[in-house]
C-alpha cells in the first residue's frame, strides 16, 4: 500500500510538472505576442541569438565551402551549350548596361526639371552575413554587427544587387535580418516604368509576389521593381527585383505577379545596413540638368 | 549526477549545436530538419522520469530563441510531445525499431502541424494548406530520417551504460 502511495505521488508530481511547464510556455507565448519588439522576451531572444554568433560563423563557413564546391562541380561539368548561353547572356548584359546609363542620364535631367531630390544615396554600416536561417519557418540571417555599430531594428539591408531585407532585432554585436523572401516580409514598391505602386511580399515557397497593385496597372515581364519609400520602412528608389512572370491579364483581380529578387544573402557576403539616406543638393541636379541641356 | 542525466544533458547540447551549425547547410527544398524535436522524442522513449520534460521545455525555448519563432511555442509542443512519446512507447513497445519510428513520424508531424498553427495564428502570411505542403510535411519527413539515425545511436549508448531488465530496449530512470 505504501508502494502504491509512492507511485501515485510520483505520478502526481509528474503531472504537476508537465502542467506547470505547459502553462509557463503558454504564458511566454502570450507575453511575446503582446509585447513590442523592444519587450524583454524579444530582447532576450536577440541576446541569445547573438551569443551563438561563433557557432553561426562556423555554420556560415560550411555554407560557403558548400557553395564553392557546387560552383566548382558545375563549372567543371559545363558543356558547350552552357558556355554559349553564358556568352550570349554576357552580350545582352553589356547592351543593357549601356541602355541603363542612357536612362540614368535622362533621369538626372528629368529630376532637375521636376525639382525632385536625387534618391538612392544612403549612408550605412558594412556587415558580413554569418549564417543562413536555422529554422524552416523563418528566413532570418545573422550579421556580425549590432547596436554597438549604430544598427537598429527596422533599418533596410542592401547588397550590390539591391534590398535583401530588414533588420528585425539587434544585440550589441549581432543583428538578425528578416529576408524579403520571408512570409512575414513586405515592402512598399513601385514599378519603375510607370510608377504604379504595390507591395512585394515573401512566401513559404520562397517566391516574391507583387500585390495590392491596381488591377488596371500595366505590368510586363522584365519590369524593374524598386522601393517606393511609402510607410517609411525602406528608403525610396532601392532596387528590389525584376518581374519574371505575370499570370493573368490586365484588369484581372486575381492576377499573380512574380518578382525575382536581384539580391541574395549568402554566408560571408558583405552587406550594407542603411542607417540614413543622403539627399543631394538641388544644385547638383540643376548642374546635371544644365549639362543635359547642353548635350 | 547520474550517468543517464549526463547523457541526456550532453545530448541536448549537441542537438542545439547541430541545429545551429549543421541544419542550415543540409536544407533540401526549403525543408530543414529539427534536431531538437527528434532528440526530445527519442530521449522521451529511452528515458523515464521528469528530467525529459525539463529538457523538452529548455530545448523548446532554445529552439524558439534561435529560430526566431514565438517564444514558448516550441517549448509547449515539445513538452506535450515528450509526454505522448513516453506513454505511447510504454504502451506499444514491442522491442523493435518499428514502434519508435512510427511514434517519431506521427508525433513530429503533429508537432510541425501545431507549430504551423502557432505561426499562422501569430501572423504568418500563408494558407494552412501551403504551410502543410511546403513546410510541415517535408520537415516531418526529414525529421523521420534523422530519428531513424538517432534512435539506434542513443539506444546503443544506453545499452552500453545500463543493464536491461527483461526488455530488449534499454530504459533509463531519472530521479
Amino acid at each position: 500500500m505504501a508502494f502504491n502511495f509512492q507511485q501515485d505521488s510520483s505520478k502526481i508530481g509528474s503531472s504537476i510538472l508537465i502542467i506547470a511547464l505547459l502553462l509557463v510556455s503558454l504564458a511566454c507565448v502570450t507575453i511575446y505576442m503582446q509585447e513590442g519588439s523592444s519587450g524583454p522576451l524579444h530582447v532576450f531572444q536577440a541576446t541569445v541569438s547573438g551569443s551563438l554568433a561563433p557557432a553561426k560563423a562556423a555554420s556560415g563557413a560550411i555554407s560557403h565551402a558548400e557553395d564553392t564546391l557546387q560552383d566548382t562541380i558545375s563549372d567543371s561539368s559545363a558543356d558547350a551549350s552552357t558556355l554559349t548561353a553564358l556568352r550570349e547572356q554576357n552580350e545582352q548584359l553589356r547592351s543593357t548596361i549601356s541602355d541603363l546609363e542612357e536612362y540614368r542620364q535622362e533621369a538626372q535631367r528629368l529630376q532637375g526639371l521636376l525639382q525632385v531630390e536625387e534618391t538612392y544615396s544612403v549612408n550605412g554600416v558594412c556587415a558580413r552575413v554569418l549564417s543562413r536561417s536555422n529554422n524552416a519557418w523563418n528566413q532570418v540571417v545573422t550579421l556580425d554587427k549590432g547596436s554597438n555599430d549604430g544598427i537598429h531594428a527596422g533599418q533596410p539591408v542592401l547588397d550590390a544587387g539591391g534590398v535583401i531585407g530588414q533588420v528585425a532585432s539587434v544585440s550589441p554585436a549581432t543583428s538578425e535580418v528578416r529576408l524579403l523572401a520571408d512570409p512575414s516580409s513586405g515592402v512598399a514598391v513601385m514599378v519603375q516604368s510607370n510608377r504604379e505602386e504595390g507591395i512585394v511580399t515573401g512566401s513559404l515557397d520562397g517566391v516574391l509576389y507583387l500585390r495590392d497593385l491596381d488591377d488596371n496597372a500595366q505590368v510586363n515581364e522584365g519590369d524593374v521593381i524598386v522601393t517606393s519609400g511609402l510607410g517609411g520602412s525602406y528608403y525610396s528608389g532601392l532596387m528590389v527585383g525584376t518581374v519574371v512572370k505575370v499570370e493573368g491579364n490586365q484588369g484581372d483581380t486575381s492576377r499573380k505577379i512574380i518578382v525575382e529578387q536581384n539580391a541574395s544573402a549568402s554566408p560571408l557576403e558583405d552587406v550594407l545596413v542603411a542607417t540614413s539616406q543622403n539627399s543631394d543638393s538641388s544644385d547638383s541636379s540643376a548642374t546635371s540638368s544644365t549639362t543635359g541641356d547642353d548635350n | 549526477m547520474q550517468r543517464e542525466t549526463v547523457i541526456l544533458t550532453i545530448g541536448a547540447i549537441i542537438a542545439v549545436l547541430l541545429q545551429v551549425i549543421l541544419a542550415p547547410n543540409i536544407e533540401i527544398v526549403q525543408a530543414i530538419p529539427n534536431f531538437l524535436i527528434v532528440y526530445v522524442l527519442v530521449s522521451a522513449m529511452l528515458f523515464q522520469g521528469n528530467g525529459v520534460y525539463i529538457v523538452a521545455f529548455v530545448l523548446g525555448l532554445m529552439g524558439d530563441l534561435i529560430g526566431f519563432g514565438p517564444v514558448g511555442a516550441l517549448a509547449f509542443l515539445l513538452v506535450l510531445g515528450a509526454f505522448c512519446a513516453q506513454h505511447g512507447f510504454n504502451v506499444f513497445n514491442n522491442g523493435t525499431v518499428f514502434v519508435p519510428l512510427i511514434l517519431i513520424m506521427g508525433l513530429s508531424l503533429i508537432i510541425e502541424l501545431l507549430y504551423a498553427a502557432f505561426a499562422l495564428a501569430t501572423g504568418l502570411a500563408a494558407s494552412p494548406l501551403e504551410a502543410f505542403l511546403t513546410r510541415a510535411l517535408p520537415c516531418t519527413l526529414y525529421d523521420c530520417v534523422v530519428g531513424l539515425i538517432l534512435y539506434p545511436i542513443l539506444s546503443h549508448i544506453m545499452l552500453s551504460n545500463q543493464t536491461t531488465m527483461g526488455s530488449s530496449t534499454p530504459r533509463a530512470r531519472l530521479r
